[in-house]
């Protein structure tokens, strides 16, 4: 009986730590999406104004960016030149790799390794615009998430503890 | 009989019938028929037992089959 109240209670705290766990993801999901925002911008800046080669452009970036965004765009400048790999495929190789440690989902990852594939080849103009067009899809996945997450959030945290309550007396 | 299934089955009822309200709130309405069933099917499942059993009762007492 002891023994069994225990696992209730393991059982009922887990499923309230994944409700709470999955009613953040959002937000996090919406941080990292703004932190790359910001990344990007920084690059239009540094390809209109600073007309700075791309390594030493990604290398000033991953300084002024927070975590994890940062690691991807560090790793990028430093790998970049060694190999034998274009610049888009070494961003869609280090994205890949990265993404375990942001809360990016496949959408957002195909998002950025389609940019990456004019990455270093067009010219001035086209480059900006094209990060123009990544900027524009990560402001309206932020816009439609934050909407989306307000709503989900207290369904998500309910859900765990509910969740958790009824597996508790099933297995009772 | 133990009594306790009937308190179970009054807990799922519960927590189902909360799940349910919480899940068409958020707009899910899918879900919440998907929680549903899943609770009546436990229950069926807890209480089959008992059932056969009163059929088994009602064969012997009337002498049928």
């Amino acid at each position: 009986m002891f023994l069994k109240v225990i696992g209730g209670i393991l059982v009922l705290i887990s499923s309230c730590v994944l409700g709470v766990y999955y009613s953040f993801k959002a937000e996090y999901r919406i941080n990292d999406l703004l932190e790359i925002k910001k990344a990007l911008l920084l690059l239009i800046s540094e390809i209109e104004f600073n007309l700075s080669p791309i390594a030493e452009a990604t290398k000033n970036i991953s300084l002024k960016v927070k975590k994890p965004v940062c690691d991807i765009f560090s790793k990028f400048s430093e790998r970049l030149g060694y190999g034998n790999c274009s610049a888009g495929e070494l961003w869609k190789l280090i994205l890949e790799e990265k993404s375990q440690n942001t809360y990016f989902e496949k959408e957002d990852i195909e998002n950025f390794i389609s940019f990456g594939q004019t990455l270093g080849y067009l010219d001035k103009q086209q480059q900006s615009n094209n990060i123009e067009i990544t900027v524009n899809y990560i402001d309206n996945k932020i816009s439609e998430l934050s909407e989306k997450s307000k709503k989900n959030k207290r369904m998500f945290r309910s859900l765990g503890f509910l969740g958790g309550f009824i597996i508790m007396v099933i297995l009772f | 009989m133990e009594i306790t299934v009937v308190f179970q089955i009054a807990a799922v009822g519960i927590l189902v019938a909360v799940l349910n309200q919480v899940l068409i709130r958020a707009g899910r309405e899918e879900l919440a028929m998907m929680t549903t069933l899943a609770g009546l099917v436990v229950v069926l499942f807890w209480i089959i037992q008992y059932i056969s059993a009163l059929f088994e009762t009602v064969q012997t007492l009337f002498q049928l089959g």
